[in-house]
């Protein structure tokens, strides 16, 4: 979808009550725009970006009307009609609030899960789904330490009627996890099917990501550490700050990150990782996979290691920093005007006259490229 | 003068033609407010708040149902469905409809004709 476009939509729901109906009011919003927005390019192939963009908002018309129908209705009187709902919301024992920190795992195997900030102090799930499948209802364990939710995971019969239901496209399977503000636990995430969102949210603790397979959408995001685990399946990354580490592993599959501010170590066995508006620094280590970053700001030294794989690396053009490159049979190159001040085996070089921070580059047989 | 639509009282009928063009298939926001102004040769249209605004309504008296499509690029599309009550309204709105133009029919005709 044009970017633009995009945030033109976006803007229209900023300063909104974030809440799943007006989530997916957004999504269709958007989904039609950019049908527009193609078609209208199509018909009109000499048109400027921002007229098409006129356009599409025009026949669009004032959308405030709708957004104010739906901020003013409960998600539980949206979805009344469409199916069942089953909405789950622990209480402290009297005035007591619990003293032991609790963790969230979600589990996801099938449908679209909302992870949001929610306005009270405990966790809350509602789940909007098929009046026929109620085999998909979702799974809620609760110990004092862990608040665990799970999506079943059907099989045999269960699993046939599951595929009936998606492809003469009438499925619905929608829940929305609120955590409170500022959460203090752990939040530990597998997407094994499906699609997650996770959106405004800011996490106290550490948050552990493992996606088997799927679609996984952060965006507007806050945490104090990040473990992630792409084992297949798409992750896409936006507007994450993590104050320590981004840790993670990407065994295939495709990981985006765009305006992630984080000291990254990454291990990337195969798969594609592209990284757009970065800031930080780290470790990545690409064995057959391909690696492209561009970075915004480094604030530390960059490591970057491959044994077959490819890795490109972006800078501003002002950016001056230090090279330090090995390589057995690969090949080092450096597409930004710089001084070799050594390369007898090795490479060192310099970039700008005043280096602010130290790329390593390092490759068995693999392409390392710096730009 | 003659093809001069009035639109007030087509606008009156929105939901009607919503149920029916949906009737004619699933269909989304974007989608029904072109065929509108395809069918009308642009002489009336609807944009999509309001179509929004009308799937709501007709969703809450359960008269349409919505869907996801398979779409896996982007924002995924929202279909929107005749339920069996959206069928019956309809046929009920059609029936009205053909009794009020044969009532208009009568009222507006040329005495001299």
């Amino acid at each position: 979808m044009n970017e633009k476009l995009k945030r033109k939509i976006e803007a229209i729901f900023a300063n909104r009550v974030n809440n799943l109906a007006l989530e997916e009011f957004k999504n269709e919003v958007e989904a039609d725009a950019r049908e527009a927005y193609s078609d209208y390019q199509v018909s009109h192939p000499r048109a400027s970006e921002g007229e098409v963009i006129d356009h599409v908002l025009s026949d669009l018309g004032d959308l405030d009307a709708v957004i104010d129908m739906i901020a003013g209705e409960t998600t539980n009187q949206v979805y009344q009609m469409d199916g069942k709902i089953s909405c789950h919301e622990d209480t402290p024992q009297g005035d007591q609030m619990p003293d032991v920190i609790q963790n969230v795992d979600v589990n996801v195997y099938a449908g679209q899960v909302f992870i949001m900030q929610g306005t009270g102090s405990q966790v809350k799930v509602e789940q909007v789904f098929n009046h026929e499948h109620a085999e998909l209802a979702v799974v809620i364990n609760e110990t004092p330490q862990q608040y665990a939710v799970t999506m079943p995971r059907l099989s045999g019969r269960g699993l046939l009627g599951l595929f009936s239901a998606t492809t003469s496209n009438r499925f619905k399977n929608v829940i929305k996890v609120e955590l409170p503000a500022h959460f203090k636990g752990v939040l530990n995430l597998k997407l094994n099917a499906g699609e997650v969102f996770m959106t405004d949210l800011v996490l106290q603790n550490q948050l552990d990501i493992t996606v088997s397979a799927g679609t996984l959408h952060v965006n507007r995001l806050e945490a104090s550490e990040l473990m992630l685990t792409l084992l297949a399946g798409r992750a896409h990354l936006q507007q994450v700050k993590v104050q320590r580490l981004v840790k993670g592993t990407v065994s295939a599959g495709e990981l985006y990150l765009e305006q992630v501010e984080a000291k990254f170590d990454l291990n990337i066995a195969a798969g594609v990782v592209t990284g757009q508006r970065l800031i930080g620094s780290g470790h990545f280590d690409v064995n057959a996979g391909s690696l492209s970053l561009d970075w915004q700001t480094v604030d530390a030294q960059l490591d970057l290691t491959t044994a077959l794989g490819s890795i490109r690396v972006g800078f501003d053009s002002q950016a001056s920093y230090t090279i330090q490159g090995y390589s057995t049979l690969g090949l080092i190159r450096v597409l930004r005007p710089h001084q070799v001040q050594s390369s007898t085996g090795n490479l060192t070089a310099q970039v700008g006259n005043d280096p602010k921070f130290k790329v390593t580059a390092q490759t068995s047989f693999g392409n390392i490229t710096i730009r | 003068m003659e093809a001069e639509l009035s639109k007030n009282l087509i606008r009156g009928h929105t939901d009607a033609i919503v149920l029916n063009r949906l009737n004619q298939g699933d269909s989304y926001g974007y989608r029904i407010a072109q065929d509108i102004a395809a069918m009308t040769n642009n002489q009336y249209t609807i944009n999509e708040a309001t179509l929004y605004a009308v799937f709501r309504r007709l969703g809450k008296a359960g008269l349409v149902e919505s869907y996801y499509g398979d779409e896996t690029q982007g924002a995924r599309r929202k279909y929107y469905m005749l339920t069996s009550a959206g069928k019956q309204r309809l046929k009920a709105e059609q029936q009205a409809w053909q009794f009020t133009r044969e009532m208009l029919d009568i009222l507006m005709r040329d005495a001299n004709e």
